[in-house]
């Protein structure tokens, strides 16, 4: 048995190189996506974020606001406006997040206690940039009474401990568990970089299987595998296991390793949770080509079943909070049990005993091809499908 | 007279050549119809929960005092969280939080209202879940704005001792109040902010894939030469029949992603219809003539979908869209202008959320007639290219 396997496989490794797609699509396409989102993010939060002034006042209170929110690491301060209308108009063209609004004798209302209202206006449209610039507007804006007062509590004679207790009565102290620093790209790159690599395994197992259909070359593998199905898959499929195997550590090193992202718990285990991820998004490409045994329908599937697999983990809106019924569809995507293991292995520190469950569901789909395997092995032989 | 007349001809016998091969192949028809009218229909009830309203927490509140009540009861209050279990103890909480059943639990030590009732400062805990950036954000907001509001009150009531009374009190708390105005997304929601970006990105790819599985196979099945008829006339009328055709096609879609799932799913749509037609003909110009350059380079009808449906997502965030613009490496920008979807998005963005008019994306049309241009060109260059090439093999 294994002698055949060594056939199917060496059969494989010929096949592979002999055409530029495979190594292309999947050694050449992760390495694009590493590259990129590293360089891309290389910032870790994105800082300094375009804001602007809207000064009316132009006194020494509204000069020190605009150089309070310069001086945050979150945004700069890149323009000042004369009006409104004309921050609004660099807001729409894109040219800042935000904007604060000082209203005219800002600094004589507040001397006679006349409370005047400092504005501050967000552009929602972007989501990470709006709420970005809005946690610095907020916090230069909840600074800007506290200061007022303690200027005028000074000038009364209140020594700075009762100063801070009648300033800031509660002080909130903040834990991010397992991402002390709210690190953005550890929410991103987790879960795109495996789920990418599942759309690349996807595409490539349906397409590896469905050129030999399409080509006609489907008798000469099962007969390298001696007319057995599963020989067959193994010895096809376990060249690619390793290569994304290999692909996937290398996210895993610069992303734990040389990031420093969080990772409380086992990564070994993580490690092997990633390894069983690999081989279940394998299965779900045997069972789709099985499904529908045409090269060319099965890689559309697998597109459009792959890239809704990365949303549907759950990574940028949870899952908790979708319709019921989407819900239930996030069961259909070995992604999804990825996600939950790993944020609560990398954040939480669990270990086995809390995620075994995922383990087990991820298993399941190892098992989803025999479901097809007549219908799949039929089409192997016969080639009966048009592959038009 | 004649020559136009020829001219016409051609270009409409290519349209009618090209709309059979698109409604002849089940798979390119499963990509433009199934993944255009599908896809943005299944992101828009993804997404459909505008808030991440009423995020669950828990309470350990060892203090149990009027002071950490009424925070507890405000913060239940709020839109953002709410306040789904009261632990006794800590360890209680953790394992609520361990089991995903809530996503932040804040914690009131035995001294928080004495520390108050002393004039001191009173400390309390928060702990976030850092899941998913959603329940963080909402959890986090929750808290504090709860906490400013109480602050408010307990430093009116503070000066009150000292002997400045409730309405001077009051000015020096809030001796500069502000106010916080979300312009032009009233609801701050997550679908109205993803959707529209998606839903030009799902145009922009399956006009792409679909366009690169009909060339690859035309090179399988040696059709893509030109059609006989047309072999000694110029390329353009070929590039121009094709494109008519996935313009009819995609016009329909446009419309169908534009204007009627935004018009269903409550999302912002600001721009009149006349904008939007200046904005999406040269997106789907560029759009048609990059998909036909690229096409050329493809060799089989598979190959095409494995290459390019990869790049979906780096297309989103090259965009500037899912990450600030003013934060993509000046190298990824240039690289980004290459892809019609960077432009488009952007402005889509502009005028249907932001209420932009047409003069205030101009940068962004301009550079969408560029690239419509410039991929005219490089089109016919490529079908010339590829024609030469084969020609020599022949030969």
């Amino acid at each position: 048995m294994l002698q055949t396997i060594k056939q199917v496989l060496s059969r494989e490794i010929r096949r592979i190189v002999s055409r530029p797609v495979y190594l292309v699509a999947s050694i050449g396409t992760m390495t694009l996506i590493y590259v990129f989102f590293l360089t891309f993010m290389h910032e870790g939060l994105p800082q300094q974020l375009p804001v602007g002034v809207v000064d009316m006042d132009n006194s020494s209170i509204s000069r020190r606001l605009a150089r309070e929110l310069d001086a945050t690491q979150n945004v700069q301060v890149v323009a000042k406006y004369s009006s409104f209308a004309e921050a609004r108009d660099a807001m729409q063209r894109g040219k800042i997040y935000a904007f604060f609004l000082v209203p005219e004798n800002c600094y004589s209302d507040i001397l006679a206690f006349k409370r005047p209202t400092i504005s501050y206006y967000i552009n929602q449209g972007y989501l990470l940039g709006g709420s970005l610039s809005m946690k610095s507007m907020l916090t230069l804006a909840n600074l800007a009474s506290p200061a007022v007062q303690r200027e005028l509590l000074r000038a009364k004679g209140f020594n700075d401990e009762a100063i801070m207790g009648l300033i800031q009565p509660i002080v909130v102290d903040t834990h991010y568990i397992g991402n002390p620093e709210t690190n953005y790209p550890v929410y991103l790159l987790t879960t795109i970089f495996p789920g990418m690599l599942g759309v690349i395994i996807l595409l490539l197992t349906t397409y590896s299987i469905g050129v030999e259909m399409k080509k006609k070359t489907s008798h000469g593998w099962l007969k390298a595998a001696d007319h057995s199905l599963g020989i067959a898959l193994i010895g096809k499929l376990l060249p690619y296991t390793i290569l994304y195997f290999f692909l996937e550590l290398a996210g895993i090193a610069t992303m734990y390793l040389i990031l420093g992202f969080p990772m409380n718990g086992s990564l070994a285990y993580y490690i092997l949770a990633v390894l069983l991820y690999i081989v279940s998004m394998q299965a779900v490409g045997v069972f789709i080509v099985g499904l529908a045994p045409v090269c060319r329908y099965a890689v559309c599937y697998a597109t459009l079943y792959g890239i809704l697999a990365i949303t549907m983990s759950g990574f940028t809106y949870p899952v908790d909070a979708m319709y019921p019924a989407l819900q239930a569809l996030s069961w259909i995507f070995p992604i999804r049990q990825l996600f939950l293991l790993g944020t609560d292995v990398a954040l939480l520190g669990s270990g086995f005993a809390e995620t075994w469950m995922r383990v087990v569901i991820m298993m399941l789909f190892i098992l989803l091809p025999c479901t097809i395997w007549s219908r799949l092995k039929g089409a192997l032989i016969y080639q009966n499908y048009t592959q038009k | 007279m004649k020559r136009l007349y020829t001219y016409l001809k051609d270009i409409w016998y290519t349209f009618c050549l090209e709309l059979h091969r698109i409604f002849s192949d089940t798979g390119v028809l499963v990509i433009f119809f199934a993944a255009g009218l599908l896809y943005p229909l299944l992101y828009s009830s993804i997404y459909h929960n505008n808030n991440l309203e009423d995020v669950p927490v828990a309470v350990v509140d060892e203090d149990d005092s009027a002071d950490s009540r009424r925070f507890i009861n405000k913060l239940d209050a709020t839109p953002d969280v709410k306040v789904a279990y009261h632990c006794v103890t800590m360890s209680e909480a953790e394992k609520l939080f361990r089991q995903h059943k809530v996503h932040g639990v804040i914690y009131f030590p035995n001294d928080y209202s004495s520390k108050l009732a002393n004039l001191e400062q009173a400390y309390m805990s928060l702990y976030c879940d850092m899941s998913s950036f959603l329940y963080y954000r909402s959890v986090y907001m929750g808290t504090n704005f709860v906490m400013l509001d109480e602050m408010k009150s307990i430093g009116i009531k503070r000066y009150n001792l000292k002997g400045m009374n409730g309405e001077d009190a009051a000015k020096l708390v809030e001796a500069l109040p502000y106010e916080g105005v979300d312009l032009f997304l009233s609801s701050q929601g997550f679908s109205s902010f993803l959707l529209p970006a998606i839903l030009i990105l799902i145009l922009h790819q399956t006009l792409v894939i679909g366009v690169a599985m009909l060339c690859g196979t035309a090179y399988e099945e040696g059709k893509h030469f030109l059609p006989k008829r047309l072999r000694h006339r110029g390329v353009h009328r070929v590039v121009l029949g094709r494109s008519t055709a996935y313009l009819v096609i995609y016009a329909g879609l446009a419309a169908y992603g534009m204007i009627l799932i935004p018009h269903l799913f409550h999302l912002p749509q600001m721009a009149s219809v006349t904008t939007l037609f200046y904005f999406a003909l040269p997106f789907l110009l560029a759009t048609t003539f990059f998909a036909l350059t690229i096409g050329n380079f493809i060799r089989n009808r598979e190959t095409g979908v494995i290459y390019l449906a990869p790049l979906t997502v780096i297309l989103l965030f090259i965009s500037g869209f899912a990450w600030p613009q003013s934060n993509v490496p000046l190298f990824w920008q240039w690289v980004g202008y290459i892809f019609p979807s960077t432009f488009a998005i952007k402005g889509y963005v502009s005028i249907n959320t932001m209420g932009a008019t047409l003069a205030q994306i101009r940068p962004l049309l301009v550079g969408l007639w560029v690239q419509a241009g410039v991929y005219f060109l490089t089109a016919i260059l490529a079908i010339k290219w590829s024609r030469s090439r084969r020609m020599s093999r022949i030969n």
